[in-house]
């Protein structure tokens, strides 16, 4: 018969008389602090975790930033492109700070970004920013149930122009903006595209879905 | 019984692994089997039909990895995920499901992250009965991986490997044993690893993983990114551990981010297998 390690007698205190801290409230306190993103929420862990393993905390932190602005940015290219990097970087802390992830599914969490870009203040365009980003989860994910949305008048055609100059791949945008590639030219049209948009009047787009290829359809 | 060299299977390779498979003939690696990410195949999509026909047409065996069971959270299990999982799981029949020792969530939020589990008696009571219900929800043995750590808790009531012997005693659940993870954890901490593997109860591996790491000189410190080759000192603990036991568990290189060609990947696979060999 193996012998089974169960139980040890209760730790009331540990060696320097202080109540050892339970499991949960390690593991609440160690979620707490790599979800501060910058390192405030560290002092928190000076009993957790041994002092000369510590400066590699940053390590976690580091990659609960990356692992969601990489899928945010997968998922949501024309945003990406319409901001900058920089400001995308910003939303994406922003989307951190005030939503609590609750799903093991890292793609399920990226469809809550629009709502999060619908009540951001900190940009100034967020009205057509979430009207792009409904339109860039719908590209991304094509087999998503929902396959037709509705957005304001005129957020086709500055997704169609934003697309278009990106190519629509992630990888060819710049670090800053669309005005660091040199596009002053098309920053202009975007514009004016903009100031068209007529936020009381809706139009239509839906994904078609035909083997291994994927277009967008106004309807 | 899955053979020596498996393949992971990324997206980017999927239509190059299904031209091999459908060629044959050439001298390019073709595994027996492939490790799929369970994560990649939650969604529909044309995917699921190549994945198909890799199992049907090509007769390919699965192991399916995934890294959001959260064994070591606290909290619940999220129930959408762990029921997609099992509905994969019952569609592809993979040889084994494979997840990491570690925590991902606590019962506030998710991080998609792997987190490691202090070695203490209360967290491994918790574990075990984590394991237990999930093994009991999937109705089958669940294979855990041994993860890098780059923190160490104050708290210890035990080795790591003594905290992963009692689990798979008291679970019955498997191993995944990832070389490139552990020899991490010792280079980081300026060991030597040699004994945490011979002391690896490679009876209940099921596979194995090698991965290449990044080193962080700001931090003077081994990040597991899975970015580039294995390094020598990784083959030869692989050729070690076949040297001393010649059916040892199958191997599988894994390799996320700044995927090589699909032509560098031949190469790489080539150099384990002599590893292997050897």
């Amino acid at each position: 018969m193996p012998q089974i390690i169960t139980s040890q007698q209760p730790q009331n205190k540990d060696s320097h008389g202080t109540k050892p801290v339970s499991y949960e409230d390690t593991i609440a306190k160690i979620s707490y602090a790599i979800s501060r993103i910058d390192a405030s929420g560290e002092k928190l862990l000076q009993r957790i975790i041994n002092e000369h393993s510590l400066k590699r905390f940053v390590i976690y932190r580091r990659n609960y930033l990356g692992t969601l602005l990489k899928v945010l940015q997968e998922d949501y290219p024309t945003v990406l492109a319409y901001i900058g990097f920089t400001n995308f970087r910003y939303l994406t802390k922003e989307f951190i700070a005030n939503n609590k992830v609750k799903s093991a599914n890292i793609f399920t969490v990226s469809k809550h970004f629009i709502t999060h870009l619908h009540s951001s203040y900190t940009i100034h365009h967020s009205a057509e920013l979430s009207g792009l980003a409904s339109i860039d989860y719908l590209w991304s994910h094509p087999c998503h149930p929902v396959k037709f949305i509705k957005v304001s008048h005129g957020i086709i055609s500055l997704y169609e122009n934003i697309a278009f100059l990106n190519n629509n791949k992630p990888d060819n945008v710049s670090p800053d903006d669309l005005k660091n590639k040199g596009l002053r030219a098309c920053m202009t049209s975007l514009e004016s595209q903009i100031k068209k948009i007529d936020y009381s009047r809706f139009e239509s787009i839906e994904v078609i879905l035909e083997g291994e290829n994927k277009y967008l359809r106004r309807c | 019984m899955l053979s020596a060299l498996g393949a992971s299977l990324r997206f980017p390779h999927f239509d190059e692994w299904l031209q091999a498979c459908n060629k044959a003939a050439d001298s390019t690696f073709i595994p027996s089997w492939f490790e799929v990410m369970v994560e990649d195949f939650l969604e529909e999509g044309p995917h699921h039909q190549k994945l198909e026909q890799l199992c049907e047409v090509h007769n390919k065996s699965i192991v399916f990895h995934s890294t959001g069971l959260n064994v070591g959270g606290t909290g619940h299990f999220d129930p959408e995920y762990i029921s997609s999982l099992n509905e994969l799981f019952q569609k592809y029949h993979p040889v084994v499901v494979s997840d990491h020792l570690c925590w991902s969530a606590s019962s506030d939020r998710y991080h998609h992250d792997l987190l490691p589990i202090p070695p203490t008696y209360e967290a491994l009571r918790h574990t075990v009965s984590r394991v237990m219900e999930l093994q009991d929800y999937f109705q089958r043995e669940l294979c855990l991986e041994n993860i890098t750590t780059y923190i160490d808790y104050t708290k210890r009531d035990m080795t790591d490997l003594t905290f992963l012997c009692e689990l798979v005693k008291q679970t019955g659940c498997s191993l995944l044993l990832d070389i490139s993870n552990a020899s991490i954890n010792h280079k980081n901490r300026r060991k030597d690893s040699r004994s945490f593997f011979a002391a690896f109860p490679m009876n209940h591996v099921r596979y194995m993983h090698l991965s290449g790491g990044d080193w962080d000189a700001h931090l003077n410190t081994m990040i597991d990114s899975h970015s580039s080759s294995p390094n020598q000192h990784d083959l030869k603990v692989l050729e070690d551990i076949y040297h001393k036991r010649p059916n040892s568990p199958p191997v599988v290189l894994e390799w996320d981010s700044e995927l090589p060609s699909f032509c560098q990947m031949q190469k790489e696979h080539e150099r384990i297998s002599r590893c292997l060999k050897s």
